[in-house]
């Protein structure tokens, strides 16, 4: 064994000795979160490895960033086999693997070493001209946050760089060892032909090294930096639920009986693992900022600095809490964001994640719409943190805005969001002869669907039309279904939404008592909000039920044009729809709705705004906002009617009562004269006159 | 035959609305119990002894003065304990008070100090040989709960504009009675009156409330509403959410489902569409006139009177209409 090899060896030891301490460190604070199994379902986790990470396929939903991210990240996939080529070169001086690889695959091999290099190259390139000439908002940083960039920008660059000029000047010295497939060393090679071979030597060596720390000392400014996405993103996205259709929009399960001092989540012991693996995770690209409503319209809620601050807080707390004496590390090295309360907090009792690095103003402003969430190139979930911290404010300080205070009274007493009378609760469907589930029942009847009416669409004058306009579309097409009338009351969503788990529980497991007891198996609704508590998170109580939103629910019958329809075709009108949160982003329902629109009305001529589909602006009403005020910025209401004029539609159509209210504001607030219906309606008003 | 106590609540120098609707309770109950006398006690800054005769107008036999410096500010110590005093030696049936801020908080302290019933916010009383029921809303004002109160002196707070108050005009003897105990060696001290808005009653407490919403158009139309509500004379004015977020309105005008929720005897909503928000702030008023040119508002379907038509010219034909008939009176 060489000199040389004994040293590199020596280097390589030392390197990742600190590098194991560091994971074992970084693992250590990982443990002090809550433990959570998600070790579930390994093949389809694995597929979203392979998708969202290897295939990038989240990333490239932004496509310039995207493509500048994914060669930066191809790139490091190929090189690494070079990387491997070079330690072994630095055990066992003079390997090649074109002494074990079979010719042609070596070629490919070399070949794409030179051009991914290249390749990584021109990406940093175009990063560093993005960050110092373009300078996207998403990006606003800290002088930290900057500087951080720039030094793994230019270590990359610095890996590039030294592999090549290696290559190069092995190449002056070994004419064999660099083979033509290697093209961009040859040519780098070309003016130094002349240089000596002992000179030659040297400069390769010098590369060679500076080419091993380089990876060496990346792999260990990594656990200091945001950029430890590195290590962590692929490990994230294994691990996360965000991506199962409905499921992962399912809130957490939580036991009220439990021998807790305090529900929710308040600091990051309290969190769970994986809310701290996203922390580690977040590599601060802004996209789930920028996809926020909240902060899109001037609010202070960031759900970039959510997660941000979760993870500055860990490295706070997690040399006290495992005494792992690296305290001394403090936040130099990892920086939060505008968290000016913690500086002002001391190091005193109440210094924790709520209040000293996230308040409730920014949890409060949540819409819940999961634009954050579905923007995540490696899948973090910043609504599972507010969710809990919601929880924490409301269940355990009682602490949240006054103006919902009615909301949850309302709620215990009257079943409803408004003090509404429970007893007026069927009177939309006075004189329709619509069926409630007892008088069929008394007559021994049972109904093909149940109709869950929802609290919008019993009370508010504008959503009862909506109720009665899918009414009307299921006697025309002779379903059977029945309402619960008096007996139906709020599932208890908003409650959940706003943190009141306990409400929740009580409403939930009452209305789960009064659909079992009528062995109700089919619903259908025209709120997505009743669609997605009562389908996809009852269960988690024990109620489970086949629950069809009306806009699918209408689409099918459509198809099966059992819908009798007039057959003239009408004018050719505009429509833009708009998507609810909750059966879009939540649900993955983005095609009924429209193709409701297409069959009823076959000249419609759909217009998109720029923000739809999975991309869609939330209306601001969900997460319970609907019983809030909006204080700080612009209306998210008028953001997204703005949208929705824009595109010059004669009518905006929603799936939702939610949406249908608070786009009917907004087109009253710029004193608009275009309708806005429910898509029910739109089918309603094309019904035959038999 | 059983006398009553009653605290006529003033401020300064001026006697609240809510004295004249206590002595006249007082005086219906004196009557209905066989003849008894009405007592009532003025306290406050030396002059309110002039406000005895309003007192008499409502019904009071006699009119218990007691004046002091320190009693310009509410001196809940005293007052307390000169009540207290006053019923010990005497016998009463009841002590009617406002259910106010001042009688929140001398009710239970007269109660406690008497060892006596106490029934609050009412908004009928009723006495028929021994007994002497109350009713008094509950949950929101969704149900109203009849009580019995049985045992002596029954203390009775009643809501502020829930009950009208009856003139039955009387000359009150005057008598100047001493502080039970020094107004100014309160161990609570008054150190700041911050002055609410001016002109106008609270939202809370407004028998009338005159509310506008996005139907006026233009923040400078909102005078109209101002001028309605002032020539009741006793409105208070409101607004709704899209008002309020305009910035036409502070938002503490605000009425709705995150904003105040009110009961007045008399709503008039001007310009409102009535949006489920506002609904639930304002639908258990008792009288509700809306004024809206879609008379397919929902906002009619929860008011007693509807006036389809501009509210531009609605509102100021309304506004001389309420001016003249004023003058009637």
């Amino acid at each position: 064994m060489t000199a040389q090899s004994v040293v590199f060896l020596f280097v390589l030891a030392i390197a990742a000795g600190i590098f194991a301490l560091n994971v074992q460190r970084l693992v250590s604070y990982l443990k002090l979160g809550v433990a959570e199994d998600r070790t579930d379902r390994p093949w389809a986790r694995l597929s979203n490895v392979l998708q969202i990470g290897i295939a990038q396929t989240k990333i490239l939903r932004e496509p310039i960033a995207g493509i500048m991210h994914a060669t930066i990240f191809w790139g490091f996939i190929v090189l690494t086999a070079g990387t491997v080529e070079i330690f072994i070169q630095g055990a066992w001086s003079g390997f090649s693997y074109e002494r074990v690889l079979w010719h042609p695959l070596y070629a490919l091999y070399a070949a794409s070493q030179d051009a991914f290099a290249v390749f990584v190259l021109a990406a940093v390139a175009f990063a560093f001209y993005r960050r110092l000439v373009l300078h996207p908002r998403r990006l606003e940083g800290d002088r930290i946050e900057h500087l951080d960039a720039y030094v793994i920008l230019g270590m990359i660059a610095g890996l590039m760089i030294t592999l090549l000029l290696a290559n190069a000047f092995l190449s002056v010295v070994q004419p064999d060892a660099v083979g033509p497939e290697k093209f961009v060393s040859r040519g780098l090679a070309a003016p130094f032909a002349n240089v000596s071979a002992r000179s030659a030597f040297y400069a390769y060596r010098t590369f060679w090294w500076a080419h091993v720390f380089l990876v060496l000392i990346f792999l260990n400014y990594l656990p200091y930096s945001k950029h430890l996405h590195v290590v962590s993103s692929l490990i994230n996205v294994y691990f996360s639920n965000t991506s199962w259709k409905g499921e992962r929009a399912v809130m957490r399960p939580m036991d009220l009986e439990a021998e807790t001092e305090s529900f929710g989540a308040a600091d990051v012991e309290q969190l769970t693992w994986k809310n701290l693996l996203d922390g580690y995770s977040c590599t601060e690209c802004g996209r789930c900022t920028a996809a926020c409503p909240a902060n899109l319209t001037g609010k202070v809620l960031s759900p970039r600095k959510i997660v941000v601050n979760t993870r500055q807080r860990l490295m706070e707390k997690g040399p006290a809490a495992t005494g792992d004496g690296m305290a001394f590390l403090g936040s130099r090295l990892v920086h939060g964001e505008n968290h000016e309360a913690a500086e002002s907090l001391g190091n005193g009792a109440t210094h924790r994640l709520l209040d000293g690095y996230i308040t409730e103003e920014e949890l409060w402003q949540c819409t819940s719409c999961r634009a954050c969430v579905q923007e995540c190139p490696v899948s973090i979930d910043q609504l599972d943190i507010i969710n809990q911290m919601r929880r924490n404010l409301v269940l355990s300080e009682s602490r949240f805005p006054a103006e919902i205070q009615p909301a949850f009274e309302a709620l215990e007493r009257n079943g409803a969001p408004w003090a509404f009378d429970a007893a007026d609760r069927a009177r939309w469907a006075d004189g329709l002869a619509i069926p409630t589930m007892a008088e069929l029942t008394e007559r021994g009847e049972r109904p093909d669907v149940l109709f869950w009416v929802g609290c919008m669409g019993s009370f508010d004058d504008r959503a009862k039309k909506i109720t009665v306009a899918f009414a009307r579309i299921l006697q025309a097409c002779g379903i059977r279904f029945a309402i619960l009338g008096q007996e139906e009351h709020c599932h208890g969503d908003p409650a959940r939404r706003m943190g009141n788990e306990y409400l929740y529980q009580m409403l939930a497991k009452d209305t789960i008592d009064t659909l079992n007891r009528y062995a109700v198996t089919t619903v259908v609704t025209s709120c997505p909000h009743c669609f997605h508590q009562i389908g996809n998170e009852f269960p988690q109580l024990g109620g489970n039920y086949e629950v069809i939103h009306h806009s699918t629910y209408i689409d099918r019958l459509l198809q099966q044009e059992l819908v009798p329809l007039r057959t003239d075709e009408g004018r050719r009108l505009t429509v833009a729809y708009h998507d609810s949160c909750y059966l879009g982003r939540y649900n993955d329902i983005y095609d009924a709705p429209r193709e409701t629109l297409r069959r009823a009305l076959p000249v419609v001529n759909l217009v998109e705004p720029p923000r739809a589909r999975d991309r869609g602006l939330c209306c601001g009403a969900g997460g319970g906002r609907m019983w809030m005020e909006e204080r700080q910025g612009k209306r998210i209401n008028i953001e997204r009617t703005e949208e929705l004029l824009a595109t010059g539609a004669e009518t905006i159509a929603v799936a939702c009562p939610f949406c249908m209210t608070m786009m009917s504001d907004g087109v009253k607030a710029k004193e608009s004269s275009v309708p806005v219906l429910d898509i029910a309606e739109v089918v309603a008003s094309q019904l035959s006159a038999t | 035959m059983a006398n009553i106590l009653v605290f006529a609540e003033s401020r300064g120098t001026d006697l609240r609305k809510v004295a004249g609707e206590a002595v006249s309770v007082a005086r219906r109950l004196a009557d209905a119990s066989g003849g008894g006398e009405v007592h009532a006690l003025l306290a406050g800054p030396p002059g309110i002894a002039q406000k005895a005769d309003v007192l008499g107008r409502y019904g009071a036999d006699v009119v218990l003065v007691m004046e002091h410096t320190a009693l310009a500010t509410f001196a809940r110590e005293s007052i307390a304990a000169t009540l207290a005093a006053r019923a010990k030696a005497a016998s009463y049936r009841a002590i009617v008070l406002g259910f106010s801020a001042q009688g929140r908080d001398l009710g239970p302290r007269l109660a406690a100090r008497l060892d006596a019933p106490i029934a609050s916010d009412v908004i009928d009383v009723q006495v028929a040989g021994d007994a002497l029921t109350v009713k008094h809303p509950a949950y929101a004002n969704k149900v109203v709960v009849t009580l019995t109160v049985t045992g002596s002196p029954a203390i009775v707070s009643i809501r502020p504009a829930a009950i009208t108050a009856t003139e039955s005009p009387r000359t009150a003897r005057v008598e100047t009675i001493q502080p039970g105990t020094d107004p100014a060696a309160s161990r609570v001290k008054v150190t700041q009156v911050v002055e609410g808005a001016k002109g106008r009653p609270d939202l809370a407490d407004a028998p009338v409330i005159v509310a506008g919403g996005r139907g006026l158009k233009a923040p400078e139309n909102f005078k109209l509403v101002e001028e309605l509500a002032d020539a009741f004379g006793n409105a208070a004015v409101g607004a709704t959410r899209a008002v309020t977020d305009e910035g036409w309105r502070p938002h503490a005008d605000q009425i709705g489902q995150t904003g105040r929720q009110v009961s007045p005897q008399l709503y008039v909503a001007v310009g409102i569409s009535g949006a489920i928000q506002h609904l639930a702030g304002m639908r258990t008023s008792k009288t509700i006139v809306a004024i809206n040119k879609d008379k397919e508002a929902p906002i009619f379907k929860v008011a007693d009177y509807g006036i389809v038509g501009d509210v531009l010219e609605v509102v100021p034909a309304l506004t001389s209409a309420v001016r003249e008939a004023k003058k009637g009176h």
